[in-house]
């Protein structure tokens, strides 16, 4: 009691320093309460498999909350690791493969050296774990990246169930081999992890020095068909679907089905969440992501290789090629949209975004977008629009 | 303890079955017997349809998150039910098992780390299911190498 009192007196008196702390306590304490007050947002990342969702979820850590920290950079090491072990298996086991069913089998034979060399990889990882990546294992795996039976067998690619991440690693396995090696946020966003269930963080898109903006819960989920009876979970009072397509897919199959082309998956589901109810005032962002593959692949592989993308001309080469196939895409999901929403009853904003999830700076732009359009969205529904 | 705080993040995290998954098929390879030619007990063989209705056919109430070679041989070992196919053993879960504990140990047990400090009991605990899990399956490579007649490569 005494101290409380004593507390109480000294309060009183003008210290300037004990004020300043003070305000600055209360200043904190409104801050929290308005954010409390303030509406929530929820947003959800759907879309296929492998379509980008939880890159995207950790380029929203990285951009609007504290990111990485060393500690959960190093988490990451096995699973850098494991994505180099499970991509030279795959390469390795598919180059076996193509050699026995294909008539120019020698184009997919290992040299005497690398076979050898490849059935001790091939035992990697039978155990629970892959071992750490050493230098000598990472020679080895170069050794055998660099046959040309293995290149071979990567021209083909789109026919086995590879990460996408693959090149990437491989081009680096000196440093990631190295003993000291801590995953770069690079590598982080690369890194390959199927998602199983839900998780969700909360951010605001704001610039460094704002303070302010709108509050969102945002929630990123398994793609894989299995994962799917698990969103419906979440499908009450969402403002936004963010919905990720890989638009670079449109020549390869389902990792849980792979007799179904994942385009036309993706055309499915895209169609069944603009059908369910719980969405008819929800805003559809729509992510024509992986456009970094896309345009690569565009050149090698023609669009109308997908069944939905039948009725594609090619016009030129180059440049004005990419763009044409883009729009084409594009197109192709504007009509779904508008087929699959009914005008009198659905009210909901719909946008297209080009993105590649892994390039931060355009991530970051089209989340301000997105911040600035569901803001007015507000505006509008608040009658002050 | 461990393996029920685990238990009760992955249900917040809607990837329960995992688990439940991987505990049933322990259960399964302790419970599993069979006759001297290595044929399963009637038992045994309803227990391994059970599993594969819960978490390995199509609108499985608990489908699991397979590859689809792997959840395609599943489907077609179990496409018969007249009888016990030859290909149901002991071990026919294995790798399923292994792959998704694998997926959760990968996905979700970092933020599970990260989200519970972990006590010396949980972490003791699940140490305890890492070493099962080892065990079972250095049984499974020794099974799988002594069928291959070939030496395993340390590394």
């Amino acid at each position: 009691m005494g101290l409380l009192c004593s507390r109480h007196q000294h309060s009183n008196k003008p210290d300037p320093e004990n004020a300043q702390v003070q305000a600055a306590e209360i200043e904190r304490r409104i801050e929290r309460e308005t954010i409390a007050e303030k509406h929530i947002q929820k947003l959800l990342l759907l879309g296929a498999g492998e379509s980008g969702k939880s890159t995207i979820f950790k380029q929203i850590k990285l951009l609007f909350q504290m990111g990485f920290d060393e500690a959960e950079l190093k988490t990451y090491t096995p699973v850098v690791h494991a994505n180099v072990y499970q991509t030279i298996k795959l390469l390795i086991d598919a180059s076996k493969e193509f050699a026995l069913s294909e008539t120019d089998s020698s184009k997919y034979s290992l040299s005497i050296h690398n076979k050898e060399i490849g059935d001790k990889l091939l035992e990697i990882g039978g155990r629970l774990d892959y071992p750490c990546l050493t230098k000598e294992l990472s020679e080895d795996i170069e050794k055998l990246w660099k046959d040309p039976a293995i290149q071979e067998t990567h021209a083909r690619a789109s026919e086995l169930q590879l990460p996408d991440c693959a090149n990437f690693f491989m081009e680096h396995l000196k440093r990631l081999s190295d003993v000291n090696y801590i995953p770069t946020k690079e590598d982080v966003l690369y890194a390959r992890v199927r998602t199983t269930g839900v998780v969700e963080i909360q951010f605001s898109p704001v610039g460094e020095n704002k303070k302010s903006g709108e509050v969102y819960r945002l929630f990123d989920v398994g793609g894989q068909r299995n994962e799917r009876r698990k969103w419906i979970h979440l499908f009450e009072g969402v403002t936004a679907v963010i919905f990720c397509a890989a638009i670079s897919d449109y020549d390869q199959m389902l990792y849980e089905d792979e007799n179904k082309n994942r385009m036309l998956e993706t055309k499915e589901l895209f169609e069944w969440v603009l059908k369910q109810r719980c969405f008819e005032r929800t805003s559809i962002m729509l992510f024509l992501n992986k456009f970094d593959i896309f345009e690569k692949k565009v050149h090698n592989v023609p669009l109308n290789t997908c069944e939905w993308f039948k009725d594609y001309q090619p016009v030129s080469s180059g440049k004005q090629e990419i763009e044409h196939a883009y729009e084409f895409v594009k197109k192709k999901f504007e009509e779904l949209y508008y087929q699959c929403t009914a005008p009198d009853r659905v009210d909901r904003v719909f946008k297209i975004y080009r993105t590649t999830a892994l390039d931060q700076k355009l991530v970051k732009k089209t989340f301000k977008l997105l911040d600035e359009t569901l803001r007015r969205r507000n505006l509008v529904e608040a009658g002050l629009l | 303890d461990g393996f029920a705080a685990f238990k009760r993040h992955l249900e917040k995290e809607f990837a329960v079955e995992n688990l439940l998954f991987w505990k049933d098929v322990n259960l399964f390879r302790e419970k599993c017997d069979a006759d001297d030619a290595g044929r399963l007990s009637c038992k045994s063989i309803i227990l391994s349809w059970a599993i594969f209705d819960k978490y390995l056919c199509s609108s499985a109430p608990l489908e699991i998150n397979l590859p689809f070679q792997l959840s395609m041989k599943f489907r077609n070992i179990f496409a018969n039910r007249m009888g016990g196919s030859p290909a149901i053993t002991a071990a026919i879960f294995d790798e399923a098992a292994n792959q998704v504990l694998q997926l959760i140990e990968v996905d979700s047990l970092p933020r599970f780390l990260r989200t519970n400090p972990p006590s010396w009991n949980q972490f003791r605990a699940l140490c305890e299911e890492r070493m099962v899990a080892n065990q079972v399956d250095e049984l499974g490579k020794a099974r799988i190498s002594r069928e291959r007649t070939s030496d395993s490569c340390d590394c």
